[in-house]
């Protein structure tokens, strides 16, 4: 089996608590509020768990300061602080009241709390997302009282039918209260519409919620300590490093001892499905659970090559759809024909990519054909469907 | 690029940022690879009348395609191999003696009109080699008869002496001489044994995947096997209908060329099957001896149609607005 693809989680290093280490001066995080609006204004100080910005919307969670400082910079999309004081912020309230209410309590204190529905199924999803993010484990394995109370308060907001911990086989992780579901620890089997197909049987069924592993740990935590969390365990390599949310991803290399060279790629998250960022000052964020680094090598980077019709992406497509007839429209911004190649249904695991032996960005052809078909008005949508 | 603020520049990609690091470019370089063997075994029976058809081809194909992307105003891709290659296998498909005319215009038509007119790399919906082989074989018909062409030769065609004697004329043909490709055919497509190296070094590096050639040679061997039992005396036995002509080389490097084949493992092994039944009711009723590129060009139409046979999509979604990820 190609190892990119094992999610067989690994023995974890000691983990490292950064604010142990020597920084070299004070810590500067840098938050990303793409689309939200700032609450601070530059040279304000700010607590710890301090609301510094949120969704106007009212759906993506409200970002908080992960540590007591001194606002630098409020721009579009982030905002600094330098570490300051020893400020916290007031503990909030956690009321046990009717579901929109706790769910809201929870998107308040920094959790992502989209698609979770009242009466669903709830499964937990413990499987590495890609290869090496298991920093999780720590969580399941020292941690589980947390876990523990953060499946109550969210078996009180959903009131759930049944609840289902999904786990790489042969680990012998629980969470009591919850039925144990062994999964295949084989790439793509850790996505959620995978995930949720290995557990109920059904393929995109709507009455499931499936929430990860790290979620739940952050729900306990927050409910436990009435305060969002600041903290994020992120995985460099094999060893974990407890650090505040924003922490500049150099300050992480750097603990790690890795010196990026030009051309290097960084990503948050794993190599198939990860972001790249393009500077060093970029902050993890709240969800980040690792960081990948790629060298410059001569593996085959993405071209605007035509389709060869290798049929690769469509024997390895997990979701059996023919992303090279679906990218083929959407390169030439055909968005409505992929419709009824099912681009609906790819859960965007970025396998077709990977394999494309005419370096095709697949992937980010679908994207942009989900996107722009997404923007159509909804009820277009639905009349296409019939 | 000057970094901003001393620290280096890094690359910003689309997810995914891996790559399994096999590109269209190897696998056309592999493919000439697997094919050298043969076109040594074609030097070694024809001599200088092989090399002059083959480099000639080649040199065609990839001049024809280098001054049509000039003009399309495109970057040259020649270092893609992919027009070498289609130079390659279409003078493994034309006889060794075929005048220089002859192999010039094949191996342009093949390019321009197979594949450049649609689009270049990547848009062929007909095997490329093909299409040239095609064109020449209705239009000259004599110049691309193996008998005619190569009366110089000691070697004669198993496949017009079965068409016009019967089966028992390949009584001459042992199986042994047909795999060291003493047969008259195609200046390399006949030299089966070394064609099935290739083959099975193009599997083994998976430059191709085994359904449509499998798929091709069971489709032949079934339906031979049929007409075998029909008939002993009037039908020939599977394994000639394997050997002879060109059947082996069509299964391997024609019938699997990427952009004219279907994808997915069912559509794959449908196509290959009906080539290879095709080719022989082709060789058994038609008036060409040899039906592989016929066969082949008839399954290349039918891809469209084989490829909508699909799996239902993973939960059958059809609306982008049902379910939207974060
Ligand atoms: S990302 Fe590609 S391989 Fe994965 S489900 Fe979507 S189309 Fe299929
Ligand atoms: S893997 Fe790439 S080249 Fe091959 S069929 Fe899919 S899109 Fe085309």
């Amino acid at each position: 089996m190609n190892p990119l693809f094992s999610l067989a989680p690994s023995e974890l290093d000691p983990i490292i608590n950064t604010w142990e280490q020597e920084l070299g001066g004070a810590l500067e995080i840098s938050l990303e509020i793409t689309g939200f609006d700032p609450l601070v204004r530059p040279n304000e100080q700010v607590a710890k768990a301090q609301p510094v910005a949120a969704d106007p919307a009212g759906k993506k969670p409200t970002v908080h300061s992960s540590i007591s400082g001194t606002i630098t910079n409020v721009k579009k999309d982030f905002i600094t602080v330098r570490e300051e004081g020893a400020r916290i912020a007031q503990p909030s309230e956690f009321p046990v009241a009717d579901s929109q209410v706790m769910l809201n309590a929870l998107r308040e204190n920094g959790i992502d709390v989209r698609g979770l529905k009242e009466g669903c199924t709830l499964i937990i999803n413990a499987m590495p997302r890609e290869l090496g993010m298991d920093a999780h484990r720590i969580l399941i394995e020292e941690f589980n009282e947390i876990m523990l109370t953060g499946l109550q308060y969210l078996k009180k907001a959903l009131s759930p039918n049944a609840c289902t911990l999904a786990y790489p086989g042969r680990m012998d992780w629980t969470i009591s209260g919850c039925t144990g579901h062994e999964i295949t620890p084989v790439y793509p089997n850790s996505l959620p519409e995978i995930v949720t197909k290995e557990v109920t049987g059904k393929e995109l069924p709507s009455e499931v919620c499936v929430i990860d592993a790290t979620t739940l740990y952050r729900i306990g935590r927050t409910v436990h300590g009435r305060q969002p969390v600041t903290l994020v365990i992120v995985k460099i390599g094999s060893t974990p490093y407890l650090t505040p949310v924003g922490t500049p991803v150099g300050v992480l290399l750097k603990l790690a001892g890795f010196r990026p060279a030009e051309h290097d790629r960084i990503i948050f998250g794993g190599p198939l499905t990860g972001e790249t960022v393009y500077s060093l000052k970029h902050g993890v964020g709240p969800d980040t659970q690792a960081i990948t680094i790629l060298r410059t090598t001569n593996t085959p980077t993405v071209k605007d090559n035509p389709c060869v019709g290798c049929g690769e992406c469509v024997i390895h497509c997990p979701a059996r759809l023919q992303p090279n007839m679906i990218s083929r429209h959407a390169e030439f911004g055909l968005y409505e024909n992929t419709l009824a190649y099912g681009i609906g249904s790819c859960i965007e695991c970025g396998l077709c990519g990977y394999w494309c032996k005419a370096q095709r960005p697949i992937l980010q052809y679908i994207r942009l054909a989900k996107k722009e078909l997404a923007a159509q008005p909804i009820l277009e949508g639905l009349r296409k469907q019939k | 690029m000057k970094p901003l603020s001393g620290s280096p520049v890094f690359t910003v990609s689309v997810p995914p940022h891996a790559h399994c690091g096999r590109t269209f470019k190897q696998d056309a370089l592999g493919t000439i690879i697997a094919l050298l063997p043969a076109a040594a075994f074609a030097v070694w029976h024809y001599q200088m009348p092989a090399v002059r058809v083959l480099a000639l081809s080649c040199f065609t194909a990839v001049l024809t395609e280098t001054i049509c992307l000039y003009f399309m105003k495109r970057e040259i891709e020649a270092d893609n191999y992919t027009a070498l290659l289609y130079g390659l296998l279409f003078g493994f498909l034309i006889p060794p003696a075929a005048p220089w005319w002859l192999v010039v215009a094949g191996s342009f038509i093949s390019i321009f009109m197979g594949r450049m007119i649609f689009g270049g790399q990547g848009t062929n919906p007909l095997c490329v080699p093909l299409v040239g082989w095609a064109v020449l074989t209705v239009s000259w018909p004599d110049l691309m008869d193996f008998d005619m062409t190569m009366l110089a030769s000691e070697l004669t065609y198993p496949l017009s002496q079965l068409k016009n004697f019967g089966p028992e004329t390949l009584d001459e043909y042992p199986i042994k001489s047909l795999l060291l490709g003493f047969q008259l055919g195609g200046t390399g497509a006949v030299q089966t044994g070394a064609i099935v190296l290739g083959g099975i070094y193009m599997l083994a590096r998976k430059i191709i995947r085994p359904d449509i050639p499998f798929a091709f040679i069971a489709g032949v061997a079934a339906t031979a096997a049929i007409f075998y039992f029909i008939d002993p005396f009037e039908y020939a036995s599977p394994e000639y209908h394997l050997l002879c002509g060109a059947t082996l080389f069509g299964a391997f490097f024609l019938a699997t060329d990427g952009p004219s084949s279907p994808t997915g493992h069912t559509p794959m092994l449908i196509y290959g099957f009906i080539g290879g039944v095709l080719l022989v009711i082709i060789r058994i009723y038609g008036m060409y001896p040899d039906g592989v590129p016929f066969a082949i060009l008839l399954a290349n139409l039918m891809t469209p149609l084989i490829d909508k046979i699909k799996p239902g999509p993973f939960g059958g979604i059809t609306s982008i607005h049902v379910r939207s990820r974060s």
